[in-house]
């Protein structure tokens, strides 16, 4: 972004979104990614998308979703929205680079 | 329309991240022209399940991989050095994908607009 790039959006896939729970709690002395990307995400207005299904399976949900599984509460920390795959491939037809991480 | 190209590199098994990139496979096939190649460990999601003893308990979800067609999924690709590594034949796998050597397998990566790694 330094270099004069924009990023369309940061989707989080497969064990990605646990980055979203909103209830972790990482020892003072170690890096807190979650505080990291809402940083990040808060000075370049980024778009931060989780994929549903990953986060159904991971116990990752929003008010909406943890009202439709009868939930107590949600799970996603803020600055996350919960979308779906579609939002991968959108992202990627309509930037000129995909960067993938991770695998 | 753009080409997106999805590796595989993932070993099925003990966790989901095979079955999940198949699913991003499937659904980039709904909005774009989309190809595929297995590579690595990946190339183990092609093969027909003899048990499945797994713990914790997954899907054969390779069973999808024969209605790829079906999707419009028709370009798919194996790394022919990972698949004699594994020692596998056509026999004993779900899909025949085309082998593709090293230098067969960079043209994929130069022909496509974007590539997404699982």
């Amino acid at each position: 972004m330094d270099g004069g790039h924009t990023i369309h959006r940061v989707f989080f896939y497969q064990d990605a979104v646990l980055v979203a729970n909103r209830f972790q709690s990482p020892p003072q002395d170690e890096f807190d990614i979650l505080k990291a990307w809402q940083m990040l995400a808060r000075s370049h207005d980024l778009d931060l998308c989780l994929c549903i299904a990953s986060c159904l399976r991971r116990g990752i949900v929003n008010s909406a979703e943890a009202t439709r599984f009868e939930h107590r509460g949600d799970s996603l920390a803020s600055g996350f929205t919960i979308s779906g795959l579609g939002q991968l491939i959108e992202a990627s037809l309509v930037a000129d680079r995909t960067i993938t991480f991770g695998a | 329309m753009k080409q997106l190209l999805f590796i595989q590199s993932q070993r099925p098994g003990s966790t989901i991240t095979a079955q999940e990139s198949f699913d991003a496979l499937l659904a980039g096939s709904a909005f774009a022209e989309v190809s595929v190649v297995f590579v690595g460990e990946g190339v183990l999601q092609l093969v027909i399940p003899q048990t499945l003893h797994e713990m914790p308990p997954r899907k054969a979800f390779n069973a999808g991989f024969s209605a790829m067609p079906d999707f419009d999924i028709h370009k798919v690709y194996c790394c022919a050095a990972s698949f004699r590594e594994k020692g596998l034949d056509h026999q004993t796998i779900r899909v025949r994908p085309e082998l593709v050597e090293s230098d067969a397998l960079s043209k994929l990566w130069l022909n496509a607009d974007s590539v997404l790694c699982f």
